[in-house]
């Protein structure tokens, strides 16, 4: 590497102690820390929750709860569990799967097959996958699932479908559903094995 | 356990509640579970670890102004505009659900806890308890001379004993602080001046004679401030 240029992966480390550093700072009620995380996280949770719930008028009430959240739960934060932006992110994915699963029955489903096809193109960011060392690596791996389990786990993850509304959703009976998520996840979790 | 068959693998737990397909009372059963067990947070963990990149991988969208905006006036109702009266109409909080209604109600007791405080910290410390977890989390405001001190998950001590905060002074001296919070939050004066290289030590000593000068054992933590 060149003289002078920033390693990415410096960067993200320095980014994550100072993101560790502002959650502290958050149990301690600083709100000027907090105003300072939301500026530095805010995109990226509020585009996680645009792309589980896409009307921007959920997403936005959402993405309050979700900091709501953060601040009154910062203490609950373990640095050696995850790194803040995971913990972040998982309680923006969490708070908007809630919201959509209450308001499931206001939205107009796809069509089976549709939402099938969309569940692999749209909702998986394969291609940004790239981008990161765990992102090619998680991408190598779901490619190595049958498409239909990836699908599944995909609509699962980022629609919060469960088993059965899997199966009315795409067609499929019930217990083949169960078995492609165990299956999906088990090979997910051996191919991901360091 | 090789075996290819068509016979379905057993559920992984832990994967199937990160994924979101574990409900109702299996969800239940498990996050009942989760609240003791240690190694299934791990679990649990591990697996959010795992699709983590597939959230990282989605392209950041900047929010409207309005959200943080409303954020604000939810943790501090003082500086809520007058047009806000909305708050007490009725369609409101039916909009709003009971969900968040209780969430407003937990924010607002901890409003009259240390939110009050308006205290900005500059830099903070968290000192790891005996297990390697962040038990307190320890902030500087500036010229304040004062520590802020909130207990997360202390180190377990027996009742005769407590945990003493210490400095190191320029010149290499050791200073004591006070006594750590077992629980709830304290605000400390630090005897000597602050600096962004102070160091903090962590010792246990017996509550019927807390030393004054240097610890009675070895230290069980140390550490420096980083930056914010």
């Amino acid at each position: 590497m060149a003289a002078g240029e920033i390693d990415p992966k410096t960067a993200n480390a320095e980014r994550n102690e100072q993101l560790k550093a502002l959650l502290a700072a958050c149990t301690l009620k600083d709100r000027r820390a907090f105003a300072q995380l939301y500026e530095m996280t805010s995109a990226k949770l509020y585009g996680v929750i645009l792309r589980i719930l896409v009307r921007d008028t959920w997403a936005q009430d959402c993405l309050q709860e979700a900091y709501i959240k953060i601040w009154n739960s910062a203490d609950s934060y373990r640095p050696y569990l995850a790194a803040p932006t995971t913990w972040m992110a998982t309680i923006a994915r969490n708070q908007a799967l809630d919201l959509l699963r209450r308001r499931r029955r206001e939205v107009q489903m796809a069509e089976p097959e549709k939402l099938l096809e969309a569940s692999d193109s749209k909702m998986m960011p394969l291609e940004r996958l790239q981008q990161s060392d765990e992102g090619r690596r998680l991408n190598d791996c779901l490619e190595r699932i049958k498409s239909q389990q990836r699908q599944v786990i995909a609509l699962a993850y980022f629609k919060g479908l469960t088993h059965e509304e899997l199966a009315s959703q795409t067609g499929t009976p019930l217990g083949t559903i169960k078995t492609w998520i165990r299956r999906g996840l088990e090979q997910l979790k051996r191919c991901l094995e360091p | 356990m090789t075996q290819q068959n068509q016979k379905s693998p057993a559920p992984d737990l832990a994967g199937e509640y990160v994924l979101g397909t574990l409900q109702g009372e299996r969800q239940a059963d498990f996050e009942h579970r989760l609240k003791e067990d240690h190694a299934l947070q791990a679990e649990v963990s591990a697996w959010e670890q795992r699709f983590a990149p597939m959230l990282e991988a989605i392209e950041p969208v900047s929010p409207p102004l309005d959200v943080w905006r409303n954020i604000e006036q939810r943790l501090d109702p003082s500086s809520r505009p007058e047009k806000m009266g909305v708050l007490n109409s009725l369609g409101f909080w039916r909009n709003l659900g009971l969900i968040m209604a209780s969430l407003v109600m937990v924010l607002t007791l901890t409003l009259f806890g240390i939110d009050r405080a308006d205290f900005e910290m500059d830099r903070v410390l968290v000192v790891m308890n005996d297990q390697s977890q962040a038990g307190w989390i320890i902030g500087t405001a500036g010229s304040s001379g004062q520590l802020l001190v909130k207990a997360v998950a202390p180190t377990r001590v027996p009742k005769d004993k407590v945990c003493q905060l210490w400095m190191e002074t320029n010149d290499g001296r050791l200073v004591s602080v006070g006594i750590l919070p077992e629980r709830g939050a304290a605000r400390m004066n630090v005897p000597v001046s602050l600096r962004g290289d102070s160091r903090f030590m962590i010792s246990i000593e017996p509550v019927a004679e807390i030393p004054a000068t240097q610890p009675s054992g070895e230290f069980v933590f140390e550490g420096g401030l980083t930056s914010i």
